[in-house]
């Protein structure tokens, strides 16, 4: 896993980010969602996403909140601020340029 | 809740606010972690394995990074401080070290990926830190260093002060001047300093293996160290008990650096004995390292009492010998010969000292009034009087703004490389931005790796300047003066170079962290827009180092001239094949057998084959010492208050001096043998003096009222005294040896063929007559001449070197961004020739364009030279700032260069292949 270890590093905010773009989620949820998604290549450990969600928190991209749903134990949830919707539309589009270039030098196409 | 604690139990303390939360949250996960194990169909030990096992190992560098993450530097502290218990404090900035160790291996790795161009940096910054360590040596160890003594803002100089009626030259104001012994025990005693101590240089004959040699040292008063505070270092150092009139103790203070060299560093030489002079003295100490005398440039070897002023340092004038048999010249009030040196009082001032001994000297006015007529005293700050720092002062004022200006011109150049290479890395800045690098981690990164450049720099502009202070030696010949590179020089260097890379790192960085750097990747209108930026950015600083080179053109090409006229002087004498040697009876011969010795070694000298003519003078011209007399200009006796007298140049001959230097007698006749000490005493004048005095008459057999009156007997042209660039040009007497007894003359030979040739048969000639006395310093008088301007030498040395240093930079940088914006251009210059514009147009638009920031910078560098060269006006001689040769030599020598520096790129422009170059774009 040590060749991507770079490219998690790169795109870790991304993934967190578009994690928790459409509803907010607590950490353990959003490191699933992500194991998940992307077939276990991806994985978030504790010391890699906490200290992660803390720094974003703090530059206001995220808004974490303890929330205690019935039944439940309160949990810390995370949303997405405006200024993280801004910060994860850009990732994106600079993802998509950097992957169509690799592309074309590179041949990414699936299966090959 | 089982997580919680073992989450509390296995993470370090965090000592932020949240700190609770937190754990709490890293419990949950765990508990979640659990939770699916069980849920998979894990027993509970397993899914507790597992989710323990997901807490990592590093549980200190989570812990550093929980507390880093959570809250902002300034909230950390606080929380740091709010809730430290009993924890044992841990080592930050661990975090901080790493992070400059990676910063400085990229840098360095990327310094050595591109050697040249890493290499054009270092040179450039070597030139213009190398010029500005140099300077600073320099006025570090003339400006800046203090004497080496106990509390150096607390001493003072003391000095006789002349009213300016009174001087040789009235209208250069009040003089200072030495003191006489008595009026120096009056000033002691009347206790307006806390310590009052006289000194003079005196030349010995130091014997030591058999082999008699010169050295300099000082007589001084007992309490001499005590005053100035400087300890022994061996031994002690002298008291005012070895310094008693009446019984004189022989006894020597060694300098450091003599005890090392000629003693060895013998810890034993406390009570060995010397021979000074031919009598034995006895060494009582050593002074402290690195202390050579109170004024700067001092570098006595030794020190002796007060007391044995006569077998030390007799007096050296014919008439004073003749008035103190014994050589005593302490007992004369009129005698001055001694410098003064004295401690401030507690809570006095300079300037309360200096209107306090004013007083005291008005009251010795008083009481002496034939000896003390005009003259009171007064203190300056030490090494403030004449002397070496007043000298150098303007010169190394000059001298710094020069290197400055090379300074911020290099500065420029490496700017711009570095800005040129910014707008190359765009591209890569923008993808690692995206990819999650922070813009302070580039920011440091960059900056640390121009700072590496500054030091490299640094490290280079030591080894220019090792090479170059050689050179400002030349102009500041005292031995006493190290200008070496001691540990000051050392951190000042190391400071600019860091300095110089903060400024020259910030603008790349400023000009590529721009948001609009960030849209690099979206559109290739990025690249370009901030490479135009770049280039105006360049473009600017090309005419700045334009403007700054010609300020030091003409600085260059102005001190050029100055040294061309010096040398261009009508002397009135001849230089060539003169050999100049002087002779030092001394104290060893009363005037009558010292008369009859000179005379013979002259009627030897003459008689020798080679020989054209031989004489004898007490002033050798160009040496730089001077005789200067009042000369009455109105017939009557010198005034007391010296309201009819003008300052003539004198100088005592012996009769065939004027044919040995060939001066021609104009009027009347030279010396002769016939003119003797008991005849009437005669004067040949110079012809400026000769109108002067008696205009539109014939000046032979005229009285000239010296301090005697003086039969005018001849009238030779006027001639250079001291130097060629003297501002105050005076006329010039000179009088006959045989009526004017010197203790000490120079032997003035002017042979036939080459005059080192004849050195051998004239020491032989001289040691014939007496073996014990040796002939001093043997030289050419076309050295003297030469040495004479070493000063001006120097500045155009300096000047010269630094003005090309800067016109070389400013025209690599004018190349540089020529030969960017042509690069840039290409698809354009390709359409155009494509189109069919001719080659020759597209290099008259590249050089034109080039051309105009030349003319830009040229224009500025005209304005600030003009108001420049306002300032070397005192360095001048012979031009004045306006001087057109000059101005228009520099103006030619810039748009050459130019035209050079534009050309290049040009020529390469007009071959462009058009069909390539548009494939290109």
């Amino acid at each position: 896993m040590a060749a991507h270890n770079e490219i998690k590093r790169g795109s870790a905010e991304l993934m967190v980010l578009a994690a928790i773009e459409r509803r907010a989620r607590h950490g353990y949820e959003i490191a699933k969602l992500i194991d998940d998604r992307s077939g276990g290549v991806l994985r978030f450990h504790i010391a890699s996403l906490y200290p992660m969600l803390y720094r974003m928190e703090r530059r206001g991209w995220i808004e974490g909140k303890w929330i205690e749903k019935t039944g439940q134990r309160r949990r810390r949830y995370y949303r997405l601020k405006p200024e993280g919707r801004k910060v994860l539309a850009h990732q994106r589009s600079t993802w998509r340029e950097l992957l169509s270039a690799l592309q074309r030098v590179a041949g990414l196409e699936p299966g090959r | 809740m089982e997580f919680r604690r073992y989450v509390r139990e296995h993470l370090p303390a965090l000592e932020v606010l949240r700190e609770d939360e937190i754990v709490e949250e890293l419990a949950q996960h765990l508990e979640d972690v659990y939770r699916d194990g069980v849920a998979a169909g894990l027993d509970h030990d397993a899914a507790w394995a597992r989710a323990t096992a997901a807490l990592p190992n590093a549980v200190d560098e989570l812990a550093a990074a929980l507390r880093t993450a959570s809250r902002s530097p300034a909230g950390r502290a606080r929380d740091a401080t709010l809730v430290r218990l009993n924890e044992p404090p841990r080592s930050f900035g661990g975090s901080m070290i790493t992070g400059l160790r990676r910063d400085l291996r990229y840098a360095l790795r990327t310094i050595f990926r591109e050697p040249g161009f890493t290499a054009v940096v270092v040179i450039t910054l070597a030139l213009g830190i190398g010029g500005t360590t140099t300077a600073y040596s320099a006025i570090d160890a003339i400006l800046l260093r203090s004497a080496q003594v106990f509390d150096p803002d607390r001493v003072v100089n003391a000095y006789m002060l002349y009213a300016a009626r009174a001087t040789a030259n009235p209208a250069a104001g009040d003089q200072v001047g030495n003191a006489s012994y008595l009026d120096y025990e009056d000033l002691r005693n009347s206790n307006v300093l806390d310590g009052l101590a006289a000194f003079s240089g005196i030349s010995l004959t130091l014997d030591m293996n058999g082999t008699p040699e010169r050295i300099d040292g000082q007589v001084v008063t007992g309490n001499f160290f005590d005053v100035l505070g400087v300890p022994a270092a061996v031994g002690r150092t002298l008291s005012p008990d070895d310094d008693r009139a009446g019984s004189p103790v022989r006894v020597a203070v060694l300098a450091y650096g003599t005890w090392q060299r000629r003693f060895g560093s013998d810890p034993t030489v406390v009570g060995r004995s010397v021979s000074l002079n031919g009598n034995l003295y006895t060494v009582i100490g050593v002074a402290r390292r690195g202390f050579g005398g109170p004024e700067l440039g001092d570098a006595a070897e030794v020190w002796v009492p007060m007391a044995l002023q006569p077998e030390v340092r007799p007096p050296s004038a014919g008439a004073l010998r003749l008035r103190f048999p014994d050589m005593r010249m302490l007992q004369a009030r009129d005698v001055r010969w001694l410098s003064m040196v004295g401690r401030l009082r507690q809570g006095s001032s300079v300037a309360q000292s200096a209107a306090a001994i004013d007083v005291v000297g008005r009251r010795l006015q008083n009481a002496y009034p034939d000896s003390n007529r005009d003259l009171s005293a007064t203190v300056l700050p030490l090494g403030e009087g004449p002397g070496l720092r007043r000298e150098a002062r303007p010169l190394l004022r000059l001298l710094g703004v020069a290197v400055l200006l090379v300074l911020l011109i290099a500065c420029a150049n490496v700017a711009s490389l570095l800005l040129a290479r910014a707008v190359t890395r765009q591209r890569e800045v923008a993808v690692r931005i995206a990819i999650g690098a922070g813009r302070g981690q580039l920011v440091g990164q960059w900056l640390t790796e121009s700072i590496v450049l500054g030091l490299l720099g640094s490290v280079a502009a030591l080894l220019v300047a090792y090479l170059a202070i050689p050179v400002l030696h030349g102009f500041l010949v005292s031995v006493g003066v190290n200008l070496s590179l001691n540990l000051r020089v050392l951190a000042f260097t190391i400071a600019i170079g860091v300095t110089a890379g903060l400024i020259f790192g910030l603008a790349p960085v400023v000009q590529v962290l721009r948001p609009e750097a960030l849209t690099a990747l979206r559109d290739e209108g990025g690249t370009v827009a901030s490479g135009v930026r770049a280039t105006r950015a360049r473009s600017a600083f090309v005419v700045v180092q334009v403007a700054l080179s010609l300020v030091l053109l003409v600085g260059a090409g102005l001190f050029l001239r100055t040294l061309q006229q010096a040398y261009a002087v009508d002397l009135g004498y001849r230089l060539d094949r003169m050999l100049i040697a002087t002779i030092e009876p001394g104290d060893r011969y009363q005037p009558a057998a010292g008369q009859a010795f000179y005379t013979e070694v002259l009627n030897r000298l003459n008689a020798l084959p080679g020989v054209a003519a031989a004489g004898a003078a007490r002033v050798t011209v160009l040496s730089g010492a001077a005789r200067t007399m009042a000369v009455s200009i109105d017939g009557r006796p010198v005034q007391p208050d010296r309201s009819n007298v003008i300052p003539v140049r004198a100088n005592v001959v012996s009769d065939r001096y004027l044919e040995a230097m060939g001066i021609p007698i104009l009027m009347g006749r030279s010396f002769q043998p016939t003119d003797l000490a008991t005849s009437q005493r005669v004067v040949i004048v110079s012809r400026s003096l000769a109108s002067r005095l008696w205009p539109n008459a014939d000046p032979i057999g005229k009285t000239l009222i010296s301090s005697t009156p003086l039969v005018v007997v001849g009238v030779v042209p006027d001639t250079v005294y001291r130097r060629t660039t003297d501002r105050q040009v005076l006329p010039v007497f000179y009088l006959p040896l045989s009526q004017n007894y010197e203790a000490a003359v120079s032997l003035h030979i002017r042979t036939a063929g080459e005059p080192m040739a004849l050195l051998p048969a004239v020491r032989r000639i001289v040691s014939d007559l007496d073996p014990q006395i040796a002939l001093v310093r043997p030289r050419l008088l076309e050295d003297e001449f030469s040495r004479s301007l070493v000063g001006e030498r120097a500045m155009v040395q300096f000047v010269g070197g630094l003005s090309f240093i800067a016109l070389l930079l400013a025209a690599v940088g004018l190349y540089g961004v020529m030969a960017y914006a042509t690069r840039q251009r290409t698809p354009e210059i390709g359409v155009r020739l494509a189109l069919g514009a001719s080659p020759k147009s597209i290099l008259s638009m590249i050089v034109l364009r080039g051309l105009r920031l030349v003319v830009v910078g040229g224009a500025l560098g005209l304005a600030a030279a003009a108001v420049a060269v306002r300032s070397v006006r005192t360095f001048l001689f012979g031009v004045e700032p306006t001087d057109p040769m000059t101005w228009t030599a520099v103006i030619v020598t810039l748009t050459f260069v130019a035209l050079a520096a534009c050309i290049i790129p040009a020529r390469r422009a007009m071959r462009i292949d058009p069909v390539r170059a548009l494939r290109n774009s």
